[in-house]
């Protein structure tokens, strides 16, 4: 079939050829050349990789913070998601709400408000316990353990979002049982409630692990004026000249490499576990009534704790970046310095640097790469489950497709840079490099929602409409792209939502004539402009925000039209 | 007219190939309900679907009326759409985001019809079924018994020759079921359609069929005429899947008119010889073709004589288990309940009963 075949060259060439290129340029070892310029292979990035104390040091500092973060993020994930949705705490929809919150902030613009906090020298946190005569508990950011910290905290509400399922699943009369054999509480919850957890928590381990691996953001705004790397930013300075002289892409494709293998292991990790998870199913469906445990006496103190790590991750930030966006220079909250507030960086933002067309180039790349990767996706789940092709071809197409989840952002941007210098098409510099990049990014997600929407649409009612006369074509414009609607909506929302937060791979690809919204804020907060660079990050996490908001938005407005359609019908019966 | 001939299909997957049509041949006359009746799994929805060119048949040769659309020695495949079939559904497969007019209307498109006309050949499909009224009705709001009506609506609205049926009516209630098989037999005599129709429920295949072709294990076992099947099979297959069967061990002992006479633990009968050759044999006849004979005739031909094991009230008759020898029959007495323990003798009619060929399975009782 045309289609399947095209679809096959069109991930082909988001995927196989960058990382051919990235491989090719891992063997060469002259600083300031691109692959295509190598004059002579060799193995030298390779020996300078496995020789150099740095890498030791690297790997040390990237499995402390991946580890670090992971466990801080879980951790806190865990707790919350037991306690609203398994307890009686109060506020559990204001709970719910603060944790998701972070979702909506891109977590470059959330370490920036956490330089705010607890930066050494007049981080807000740091002068309140030094004015309050606690020094010794001042707190410096600029660390590994700063890193963890924001990282961690920030995960913690993707992480929710994941865990929250399984524990609001799961059949109370499990933890009934055993209240019944005699255990408390604690018991219950550590001998029954984790452990018939264990195959979702340990997907969502391995899943955040990964993330955490090949993240860039908070390493990239804390870790490199605090002088800790990881790889993903040692992969970002060996290509910037102002770090390194020339850009060394040679070693930058040889980190790469090192970086893509350990994800790569564990994403065939987390997809074994994901596949055998299905053997312990924690979800009965009868007789299924969620009950809540009571937490007695600790109701009010677990209560407390627990807004109180909410207003940390979430509110404590935003007012911060907030505040700080209204302040010329600065100056610790104060009723005095209330006197200052201007919105005079929102104002320079328009007129001083160029706004609109920031604006302009995030919207069409965004728009452009959410339509791109929703209808690719679409096609390779029609491909995938209902193709009249092989079984085998189809898993192939699977497994292609599922291909760049184990490719780091930073990869991928730096993979991009070599395709689009060596290939004949104009568009290195361009917001088009930046959104084709982003659909090799979020391809293997998409691909997995529209799936998943796929397999809800009974294959008789596509074969209906051959029957009714229909070529493939057509049945698919009439019968299953409508059906696929709500899900083709949210997957563009998810993947623009994803586009506009994400840094790592816009941050390798921009050229001034292509700055988008995550890059514009990352230049200003480097060039110190951090009044702008705080305003423009209020903007975008408004912007965040409404977007988050759309889904269930349109959802509701689906059914409000439907509603109307049947009254409207109603008549015709009578 | 559908014509099939020596269709073959083999799936392969992980654990080797499964044959699921072994050279399957048919033929439905022109305007008549030709049933595919069989087990589940015996690849009648298969060959229901190969012949609607929704899977493709390794070999073999597929005709619709005067049209060959597949045929593997010539290459020709005709895709599902350009076959010119209407089609019934299992689910339905009524499209959830229109209303019953566009999902009726939906086949009309290819053909390229003014308005007018479209609309009214959806209102005659619609009032072939009873549900004009409804023609504004979006889908998800109609019960299954309307859901059917619109999938059939749906399948006649573009006038095709030939109507395929895969299990309609199992979704439905039985009462509903009772109340569609009626009109789908109905609309097919009136508008003169082939109709092909892929059933396990042997019930509804002897009411609505012309022709039956009974399947099991892929193949086609025999074709014929659902009173034929019934009354006279050919196969011991047939006559113990369609209705109740007894088969009772004996040994052919001899000729008795045009069949031969069969000694069993019961007594002696005769009946006509279907298969085998050797005297070791099994006498079949249905539980109503046998009626209470006095005492005096035991010992005749086609009596049988035996002790009463069990019987079950079952209003319009009564279930009667007979014993001797460790061998049981079953026989549907009406009138009264004979007592457990008691003996009891009943007559056969050599009519309908047949002799085949021994079989290793053990006897139904």
């Amino acid at each position: 079939m045309l289609a399947f075949a095209a679809t096959v060259l069109v991930l082909a060439y988001l995927t196989l050829v960058p990382l051919a290129l990235l491989v090719y340029g891992s063997f060469m070892d002259e600083p300031g050349r691109l692959p295509i310029e190598a004059s002579a292979l060799s193995l030298q990035n390779y020996v300078q990789v496995v020789t150099d104390p740095a890498t030791y040091r690297l790997l040390a500092n990237t499995a402390v913070f991946t580890i670090g973060a992971t466990a801080l993020g879980i951790g806190l994930a865990v707790a919350f998601a037991w306690l609203v949705e398994r307890t009686d705490i109060w506020g559990r929809n204001l709970l719910l709400i603060g944790i998701v919150i972070p979702m909506a902030i891109p977590n470059m613009i959330y370490s920036s408000a956490w330089i705010l906090l607890l930066n050494p020298q007049n981080g807000w946190i740091n002068d309140l316990l030094r004015q309050a005569g606690l020094g010794w508990l001042t707190f410096n950011i600029y660390s590994l353990a700063g890193m963890i910290l924001v990282q961690g905290l920030s995960l913690a509400s993707h992480a929710y979002l994941l865990v929250a399922a399984p524990f609001k699943m799961l059949d109370p009369t499990w933890e009934e049982q055993s209240a019944i054999a005699g255990k408390g509480v604690a018991a219950t919850l550590w001998r029954v409630t984790l452990p018939s957890l264990k195959p979702a928590l340990l997907a969502a381990i391995i899943f955040f692990t990964v993330v955490n691996m090949e993240t860039f953001d908070v390493p990239g705004t804390i870790g490199i004026p605090a002088q800790v790397n990881v790889f993903s930013t040692m992969i970002y300075a060996a290509t910037q000249p102002e770090y390194s002289g020339l850009p060394d892409y040679g070693l930058a494709s040889t980190l790469s490499i090192v970086l893509l293998l350990a994800a790569a292991c564990l994403i065939w990790v987390y997809q074994r576990q994901t596949r055998h998870a299905k053997q312990f199913v924690t979800v009965t469906g009868k007789g299924f009534r969620p009950r809540r445990i009571s937490l007695g006496r600790y109701r009010l103190p677990l209560t407390a704790i627990a807004f109180a790590v909410v207003a940390a991750i979430s509110l404590l930030p935003v007012l911060m970046l907030i505040w700080r966006s209204l302040m010329p220079f600065y100056m610790a909250p104060s009723p005095k310095a209330l006197g200052l507030v201007s919105l005079k960086a929102y104002v320079d933002l328009f007129t001083g640097y160029d706004l609109g067309q920031v604006l302009r180039n995030t919207a069409l790349m965004s728009i452009t790469a959410g339509i791109a990767t929703t209808l690719l996706a679409a096609l390779v789940a029609w491909l995938v489950l209902r193709a009249p092709v092989p079984a085998g071809w189809r898993s192939m197409l699977n497994r292609l497709a599922f291909l760049p989840m184990a490719i780091p952002s930073i990869v991928i941007g730096l993979s991009f840079i070599f395709v689009y210098l060596t290939l004949p098409i104009p568009i290195y510099g361009t917001i088009w490099i930046i959104a084709i990049a982003m659909v090799t990014k979020y391809i293997a997600f998409s691909s997995g929602m529209m799936m998943a929407a796929q397999m809800q649409i009974s294959p008789e009612l596509e074969e209906a409409s051959r029957l009714a006369g229909a070529g493939w074509g057509r049945t698919y414009r009439r019968i299953t792209f409508p059906l696929l609607t709500a899900a083709l909506v949210n997957c563009f929302l998810w993947v623009v939502i994803h586009v506009v937060r994400e840094l790592a791979v816009a941050v390798m690809l921009y050229s001034s004539r292509s700055e988008v919204l995550s890059t514009k804020v990352w230049s200003l907060w480097l060039g110190g402009w951090v009044a702008q660079a705080s305003a423009l990050g209020v903007l975008t996490i408004l912007a965040l925000v409404l977007l988050l908001g759309l889904p269930p938005t349109v959802i509701r407005l689906r059914r409000k039209l439907r509603n109307l359609r049947e009254a409207a019908a109603v008549p015709a019966e009578a | 007219m559908i014509f099939a001939n020596e269709l073959s299909k083999a799936y392969t997957g992980e654990r080797g190939s499964v044959r699921v049509l072994n050279a399957v041949s048919f033929e439905a006359a022109p305007g008549s309900v030709f049933t595919l009746l069989g087990p589940s799994g015996c690849g009648k929805t298969t060959t229901l679907r190969c012949i609607a060119g929704l899977e493709q048949p390794d070999a073999g040769e597929i005709r619709l009326g005067d049209r060959k659309v597949f045929s593997s020695r010539e290459g020709i495949q005709l895709g599902a759409e350009r076959r010119g079939l209407g089609m019934v559904f299992q689910s339905y497969a009524i499209w959830p985001h229109m209303t019953v007019g566009e999902n009726v209307s939906y086949p009309l498109d290819g053909l390229k019809l003014g308005r007018a006309e479209r609309d009214s050949r959806v209102r005659r499909a619609l009032d072939l079924v009873g549900l004009a009224a409804l023609v504004d009705r979006p889908a998800p709001n109609l019960s299954g018994g309307q859901q059917q009506r619109v999938a059939l609506a749906r399948a006649l609205v573009a006038e095709p020759q030939i109507l395929l049926l895969d299990e309609p009516l199992s979704n439905l209630d039985a009462k509903l079921r009772d109340q569609m098989r009626r009109e789908i037999k109905r609309l097919q005599r009136r508008l003169g359609v082939t109709a092909l129709f892929v059933t396990h429920d042997q019930e509804e295949a002897l009411a609505l069929s012309d022709t039956i072709a009974l399947m099991n294990n892929g193949e086609v076992v025999e074709v014929g005429p659902p009173r034929q099947l019934y009354d006279a099979p050919i196969h011991r297959f047939t006559a113990g899947f369609l209705g109740l069967a007894n088969f009772v061990p004996g040994t052919v002992v001899g000729e008795a008119g045009d069949g031969v006479m069969v000694e069993t633990a019961f007594g002696r009968f005769a009946g006509k010889r279907r298969s085998g050759t050797t005297p070791a044999a099994d006498l079949f006849f249905r539980p109503h073709k046998a009626s209470l004979a006095a005492d005096d005739r035991a010992g005749s031909l086609d009596v049988g004589t035996g002790t009463v094991a069990e019987t079950i009230f079952l209003g319009e008759t009564n279930d009667v288990l007979v014993e001797r020898d460790g061998q049981r029959v079953r026989l549907r007495l009406p009138g009264r309940l004979p007592r457990e323990g008691e003996r009891l003798s009943f007559a056969v009619d050599p009519e309908f009963s047949l002799v085949f060929e021994r079989s290793s399975a053990p006897p139904a009782a």
